[in-house]
């Protein structure tokens, strides 16, 4: 479950550099299946790429209603000691992945990059930055817990002061990273 | 809310990991049960458990028991770690419960299950929970309550120091006492488990005596053991085998006593001190 769960979270965080090599290529639709699909040929550019990106926006969702199967914690009043809004950290790196995908040359080029991107961002898995979560309207928070552990907390709540994180249930992504589902 | 955590056997930073939440594992409420500060020679009532005081301040005390606990600090346990727990801990309301985990918690057999078809079940990577936890600490009170203090040794490390039993030299030291006359080739080899255990507190309630008080159970001794021969000239008790020296230790922790009402002589094989 686990396993499926980050393999999902990993296609959402990275998915986007697939998008943006087709945008930048200007691959619409229709351009994949000519034959199989012939309408496709027609739709339009813009429409194909509203269409790509709504695959990622469906996974992300997908991704948010299976929470509740993940490992179930609770944070009291008074665990946590330390919140820091991270909203804006994931930026860097995915201004990386846009130069990433705009200097891709070739369709075999992509593949490669974006097998070794995949591998990287799953096995490191605190890299799970999914700007989708931002649409759906999750604010990411680095909180220090009252042992001293740094935690990556993703929440729908405006968490202002570490005394107001009081959740009954966060769900486990792993070890680091946790998702209170309101 | 309530989880489950495992010590992992061999290995350290982290040794705890997080099993599961949002269970209850053990349903247990100390309230049921009458407590008694341990005492290696008290014998447990039914209803009985024993305590330890002011445990969080023991060298014994386990270091995650004596900060508040967050779930999240506990990492979840690799799949291929379950053969390798030594203790199940679950963390719930107001009560810390412990299980030793042993090869013979493990289920390694068949099961037979009924419903629409019945089918076999491999019960691979089952641990059996126990309905009773093996310890459990409480820390309003901050006691630890147990059964028995040789199965918790292996959770708390060091905790069997309060299981005393007295050592070879103990033991001949305390037979060569100037009151005890051995007899009928009987020696310190020769002592029972059980009595080492006594013979290590009799040793210690010995030393607190002053020479009348002495004299005062040599007489008490004599008057409720007439089977052990005592030499009143000498003040020697000769003792020749276990069941002897069993009846000396109890003379020495006063455990005889005379009913109120009938004059019955009785012996107390385990007791409790009041107030």
């Amino acid at each position: 479950m686990n396993l499926i769960f980050r393999l999902l979270l990993t296609f959402n965080a990275t998915s986007l550099l697939v998008i943006i090599f087709l945008v930048q290529k200007g691959y619409a639709l229709g351009h994949f299946f000519p034959i199989l699909c012939p309408y496709l040929v027609d739709v339009s550019n813009y429409t194909s790429y509203f269409v790509y990106l709504l695959v990622p926006v469906l996974m992300t969702w997908l991704s948010i209603v299976m929470c509740p199967k993940l490992g179930k914690d609770e944070f009291k009043s008074g665990a946590v000691v330390s919140i820091e809004h991270a909203n804006n950290s994931f930026l860097p790196s995915y201004l990386g992945y846009f130069f990433v995908a705009l200097s891709i040359g070739s369709p075999e080029a992509l593949f490669f990059v974006y097998g070794i991107l995949f591998v990287f961002t799953f096995l490191s898995q605190a890299l799970y930055f999914n700007p989708l979560f931002l649409v759906f309207r999750f604010e990411f928070y680095n909180i220090v817990t009252s042992d001293g552990a740094s935690i990556f907390l993703i929440s729908r709540n405006k968490y202002k002061l570490p005394k107001d994180v009081v959740i009954q249930t966060a769900y486990r992504i792993n070890n680091y990273t946790f998702i209170e589902k309101v | 809310m309530d989880y489950l955590i495992a010590k992992i056997k061999r290995m350290s930073n982290p040794a705890h990991y997080k099993v599961l939440s949002g269970h209850t594992t053990f349903q247990f409420e100390v309230d049921d049960y009458s407590l008694v500060e341990y005492s290696p020679d008290h014998n447990l009532d039914e209803d009985g458990l024993f305590k330890i005081s002011d445990f969080t301040e023991k060298g014994y005390c386990l270091d995650f028991l004596k900060q508040d606990l967050v779930s999240t600090s506990f990492n979840e346990i690799p799949a291929d770690k379950y053969k390798k727990v030594s203790y199940l801990c679950a963390i719930q309301e107001s009560a810390i419960c412990f299980q030793k985990v042993t090869p013979s918690t493990y289920l390694n057999r068949s099961l037979l299950k009924f419903g629409e078809n019945v089918t076999i079940e491999n019960s691979d990577n089952k641990i059996l929970i126990n309905p009773f936890p093996d310890a459990v600490f409480i820390p309003s009170q901050n006691i630890l309550v147990f059964r028995n203090l040789g199965t918790i040794s292996s959770i708390f490390k060091g905790v069997d120091a309060l299981y005393k039993e007295a050592t070879h030299e103990e033991v001949n030291s305390f037979l060569n006492e100037p009151f005890i006359a051995l007899s009928d080739g009987y020696d310190a080899s020769r002592v029972s488990k059980p009595n080492r255990k006594r013979v290590a507190l009799a040793i210690e309630s010995f030393a607190g005596l002053e020479g009348e008080e002495k004299t005062q159970i040599m007489d008490y001794i004599h008057e409720y053991c007439e089977n052990i021969s005592y030499d009143e000239g000498e003040k020697k008790f000769s003792i020749s085998n276990d069941e002897e020296l069993k009846f000396l230790l109890y003379g020495i922790e006063q455990r005889f006593y005379t009913t109120i009402l009938g004059d019955e002589k009785r012996l107390a094989n385990s007791v409790q001190t009041l107030g």
